[in-house]
């Protein structure tokens, strides 16, 4: 890594230029250069990845604590009662289970010992484990591998001796031998009998899967662990905290509903992870799994009860249609009491599907409650699981996954019973509609007073509710509503100890804020927030308030802050916790939008089309989340002058709008933007439609920041209609509007300046005209936004100039237009900006009898490819050519 | 176990800056590393069984500083001979606990996001441990601050203390160490 020759000089360098900041540095980099420019050259080429070094938080923390848990011991040649410990068998959710032999000249065995946790340590615990033992031991059935022996040994070191068992687990055993169905439900009623008979004896096993189903080599199925989940759980009886986060272990892949939802797990547990097994033996999948799902989403397919049938699996046996799709589906049922009242119920089933005769399980005929509301009103479910449900879910899973529930229970305690209050909630949401159909609206309007209602009592409960609920108004850009939610969590969280609750709260009160015109009113309660959080414990909460301030930033063009604030956001989420999914998401996202801004176009496409990407990997394609991501990606394109483009993705963006029957929450921004760009493509017919529906959407909801940017784009497709005097009309509404909401540095005021331009234009007053121009290009300067943006207040005012037969000044303005036109490009390969500041050079060069041939051929070259046919030939007609 | 006369010519022979021994007392650190976890672990119940680099640094410590007989270097130097140990012991352990992994199944357990931000798995961690040991051959103080710090798990106020130095100092060698590693990691891209 290091020439040989100059590691002295290297080193010393490195150490000078480390203490240096950063303009310094760069100026000593500099100067080294002209004396020594290898060495200059290799420094620089290191201190190059700084940026990246603290970014990746590079070698950060320390792999000290991971290695921990990993350094599990070698009990080999360990003596436990009478046998001596050979080797590991095995690792997995439940620890190390070691092979063990006895071998006392009376007896030779092998067995299997695993060590429990300690939570056995008191007598009474020792009384408890011993009771437990002994009806473990009586459990004695040929296909469930026998308990041996129990025993509580050094340090209060419960164990278990257990059969060992040879074989392999029934899943691979079944693939292996590429078992047919009648084969494979004779191997599965055999278990079923076992574990009815524990059930009889009151055992329940709580973690059936295919790992915990031997097959030996003599083809003997042998349930393992049976009992043990118990054992492993269950620490004390009574305690309200210990039913909470008694995390007894468990598989999220085969764990019934109520286990996900931390509650206590019966034989109908055992009943649903017996459903879960018999889909993957027979369609080789686990049900609810799709490729590249995430487990929020499937948690939240899980809670909704939207199983699809095992039949309709892609290469799944027709043989499973029918009566095995039922008998699947009722071991299945979320709800408990719905599913076969016993394992014995099922294997009567299966045992009659065998022999041809009718089975108890039906097709569900009578649809649930809940899947009649999914069909009338999918917005409603949608908002209603994405939002409420998504984070319970979101919540529910991560603990599960990290297990979190054992190492911090009193934060573990309050996020399960936020996951039980909004599970409440939602149920209390849905039993409304359940009678008369509800919008989604309705059903938003009628959560605040439900929220008071149920949770009246728990400030933290009541002010997450509220808060979650203001989201949702948040994103359905519904800003008054949601500010009014959020500022009466503030009030309610105050009362409770939550600290991080209270600064999420804030600083998404101080993003909608931003929203609706007050950003420094929002940077302001952002940067109070960040200066009182601890950093350290409240590291997701900093991440997303860090996020919210670099939003507002972006929403005023202060693109620089914007950045930091978004990178440094990115740089502490937690990337591994699939809550952050969404937050992530966002951020990057919004950072995408601060590089297009700048004018980096190319990274901003290809930012999104990861985005967009990765959002359909989380199965969230049908959201108002992914909607507002293909809209900004829309926008993307429009401002890289990409209208051919563009036009394609905001068409997708409005079929799923209406898909997903928005009705009167649809988003404007996408009606808007999709007109934009029909306008642009000379369509302004079409495009003027489209505004109207923004226009009405955003003063039904009161959105008077958009307004006013709906108001240009408006005047702007009239001035395009060349109908002067509708364009002035809107032209003089929309600038009161502009001048309350937005400042005077900010690209809504130069695209109102833009917008003037023409109107004037259009009347036919050139001076007026060049004034709007030039305040637009010097708006767009002072904010340092995209080249292709300034290009358009250059090409307006060269236009203008010419009008006025200022060839001189309009020659210099389209020059200037078409280099950073050019620049702006990027890696794209043709802009509309482009085309329009060539076209006008070409329409100058003709006023100065130069020769403009050449320039107009590369101006329709631009334009064909980047607004097609039809638009470049109106654009050549409105300049006064020939069109060809 | 190694007997103390071993220990000992293994240490004087490594301070006289022998190459050959210096692998060997590494060699010899390590199995010492695997008995003393072994033995501190198995104190601990299995299921819960935690130890942390730092303690093991320290027990190891203690325990080998303690030995009569041993002509023992200074506490700095001989944390600078354990924490290269530890590094392939906390590699290896890396690399044994993925080759059990099994695919399918669901894991409770998780790495440390520390792992997962910066280095993810044993061949990332093999090729740090390579670049380190490239770095050391230059400036073996630099690598040992790694070494302390990310494998080890001290922080850079206490490796400033062991060594005697300002932590601005330390922060400077950090800093610097992991530019250089950055950039050789970034090189074999």
């Amino acid at each position: 890594m290091i020439g040989d020759e100059s590691w002295d000089a290297l080193s010393q360098a490195l150490d000078h230029a480390i203490e240096l900041d950063e303009l310094e540095r760069t100026a000593w980099l500099a100067q080294l250069a002209a004396d020594k420019p290898d060495l200059a050259a290799r420094l620089t080429a290191i201190l190059g990845g700084s940026a990246a070094v603290q970014q990746q938080r590079f070698l950060d923390g320390d792999v000290s604590a991971a290695a921990v848990e990993m350094a599990s011991p070698d009990l080999a040649g360990t003596c436990i009662g009478p046998f001596v410990i050979e080797s590991e068998a095995g690792h997995g959710g439940m620890g190390t289970v070691w092979r063990a032999r006895r071998d006392d000249g009376k007896f030779n065995q092998t067995v299997a010992i695993k060590f429990l946790a300690s939570p056995w340590a008191d007598r009474e615990g020792q009384a408890r484990f011993q009771r437990e033992v002994r009806l473990l031991g009586r459990l004695d059935h040929p296909n469930i591998a026998r308990l041996i022996d129990a025993g509580i040994g050094a340090a209060n070191q419960p164990y278990l001796v257990l059969e060992f068992v040879e074989g392999e687990p029934i899943d691979e055993y079944c693939k292996r031998l590429a078992l047919g169905i009648p084969a494979i439900l004779s191997l599965f009623l055999q278990l079923l009998d076992a574990v009815a008979l524990a059930h009889r004896q009151l055992i329940v096993h709580r973690d059936l899967k295919p790992s915990n189903v031997m097959i030996t080599r003599e083809g003997v199925p042998k349930l393992l662990d049976f009992g043990i989940a118990r054992l492993m759980g269950d620490s004390s009886d009574g305690e309200q905290l210990t039913r909470i986060t008694r995390a007894s272990p468990m598989t999220p892949g085969y764990a019934a509903p109520e286990q996900l939802l931390g509650e206590p797990a019966d034989t109908l547990a055992d009943v649903y992870a017996l459903g879960v097994l018999l889909h993957e033996l027979l369609t080789g999948e686990r049900p609810y799994e799709e490729p590249g799902q995430s487990a929020a989403a499937r948690f939240q397919a899980i809670m909704a009860d939207r199983l699809p049938l095992a039949s309709s699996r892609p290469g799944a046996r027709r043989a499973l249609r029918g009566d095995l799709d039922n008998i699947i589906a009722k071991a299945l049922r979320r709800e408990r009491l719905d599913r076969y009242a016993s394992v014995a119920d099922l294997a009567e089933d299966v045992r009659r599907y065998l022999a041809h005769e009718p089975v108890a399980a039906r097709a569900p005929t009578l649809l649930y409650r809940t899947s009649r509301f999914v069909r009338r009103n999918r917005l409603g479910v949608a908002i209603g699981s994405i939002g409420v449900l998504a984070v319970a879910a979101a919540l529910v899973t991560a603990l599960v996954q990290q297990g979190i529930a054992r190492k911090e229970s009193a934060r573990a305690t309050r996020e399960l019973s936020y996951a039980q209050a909004t599970q409440e909630f939602l149920a209390a949401i849905l039993q409304q509609g359940a009678d008369k159909p509800l919008t989604t609206q309705q059903l938003l309007d009628s959560g605040e007073s439900l929220i008071d209602l149920q949770f009246g009592a728990t400030p933290d409960l009541r002010a997450r509710l509220l808060f979650a609920l203001a989201e949702q108004y948040g994103s359905l850009a519904q800003s008054a509503t949601a500010q009014n939610l959020l500022r009466k969590a503030q009030s309610v969280v105050k009362s409770s100890r939550d600290s991080g609750l209270a600064a999420r709260i804030t600083c998404d009160l101080a993003e909608s804020l931003g929203y609706t015109g007050s950003a420094d009113q929002g940077i302001q309660m952002i940067d109070a927030v960040l200066l009182t959080l601890e950093r350290r414990d409240y590291g997701t909460e900093y991440a997303s308030c860090l996020a919210s301030r670099g939003t507002v930033h972006a929403g005023v063009n202060h693109s620089t802050a914007a950045e930091s604030d978004l990178r440094a956001a990115l740089s502490l989420y937690d990337p591994t916790d699939p809550s952050n999914d969404r937050s992530i998401l966002q951020t990057r996202e919004a950072l995408a939008g601060v590089l297009a801004l700048r004018g980096e176009s190319s990274a901003a496409v290809r930012e999104y089309r990861e985005l967009l990407a990765s959002i359909d990997q989380l199965g969230r394609r049908n959201t108002s989340l992914a909607l507002k991501f293909l809209n900004n990606y829309g926008i993307v394109l429009m401002t890289a002058g990409q209208y051919l483009e563009a036009w394609p993705v905001f068409e997708q963006a409005l079929q799923r709008q209406a898909g997903m029957d928005a009705g009167q929450l649809a988003d404007p921004a996408i009606f808007f933007n999709a007109g934009g760009v029909l306008a642009n493509l000379r369509r302004p017919q079409d495009a003027l439609p489209l505004y109207k529906k923004a226009v009405a959407l955003a003063e039904r909801n009161g959105m008077r920041t958009w307004l006013a940017t709906l108001l240009i784009g408006e005047a702007n497709a009239y001035c395009m209609l060349g109908d002067a005097r509708q364009a002035e009309a809107k032209m003089r509404e929309s600038v009161p509007l502009v001048a309350e909401f937005f400042p005077p540095q900010h690209n809504s005021t130069a695209a109102l300046h833009l917008m003037m331009g023409c109107v004037a234009r259009l009347q036919g007053n050139a001076r007026t005209a060049r004034e709007h121009y030039r305040q637009a290009l010097e708006i767009n300067e002072a904010l340092g936004l995209s080249g292709s943006l300034r290009a358009k207040a250059l090409t307006g005012l060269a236009n203008a100039a010419a009008d006025e037969q200022d060839l001189t000044a309009a020659a210099a303005a389209a020059q200037r237009a078409e280099s950073l036109a050019r620049v702006a490009l990027g890696d794209f390969s043709h802009s509309q900006p482009l085309g329009n500041a060539l076209l006008a050079k070409a329409r100058i060069q003709r006023a100065q009898n130069a020769p403009y041939e050449q320039t107009l051929k590369a101006a329709v070259t631009e334009l064909q490819a980047s607004v097609g046919d039809y638009a470049t030939r109106s654009m050549l007609q409105a300049a006064g050519f020939p069109v060809l | 176990m190694l007997s103390n006369v071993e220990l000992d010519g293994l240490f004087r022979n490594a301070e006289r800056g022998k190459g050959v021994a210096r692998d060997q007392l590494f060699a010899a650190l390590y199995s010492e590393l695997h008995r003393i976890a072994r033995r501190e672990l198995s104190r601990q119940s299995p299921q819960a069984a935690t130890l942390s680099a730092t303690t093991l640094l320290h027990e190891v410590y203690a325990e080998l500083a303690g030995r009569p007989d041993v002509v023992f270097p200074d506490r700095s130097r001989f944390m600078a001979y354990v924490s290269r140990a530890m590094r392939g012991f906390i590699i290896d352990r890396v690399r044994q606990r993925q080759s059990q992994k099994r695919g399918g199944e669901f894991h409770f357990t998780q790495l440390n996001t520390a792992i997962s931000d910066s280095v993810a798995a044993a061949p990332e961690l093999q090729k740090l441990s390579d670049a380190l040991d490239e770095l050391a051959q230059k400036d073996a103080a630099l690598a040992e601050v790694v070494d302390l710090k990310f494998f080890c798990g001290l922080t850079l106020g206490e490796i400033a203390v062991l060594r005697n130095v300002s932590e601005r100092t330390l922060q400077r060698d950090w800093e610097k160490a992991r530019l250089l590693l950055f950039d050789f990691l970034k090189s074999l891209e």
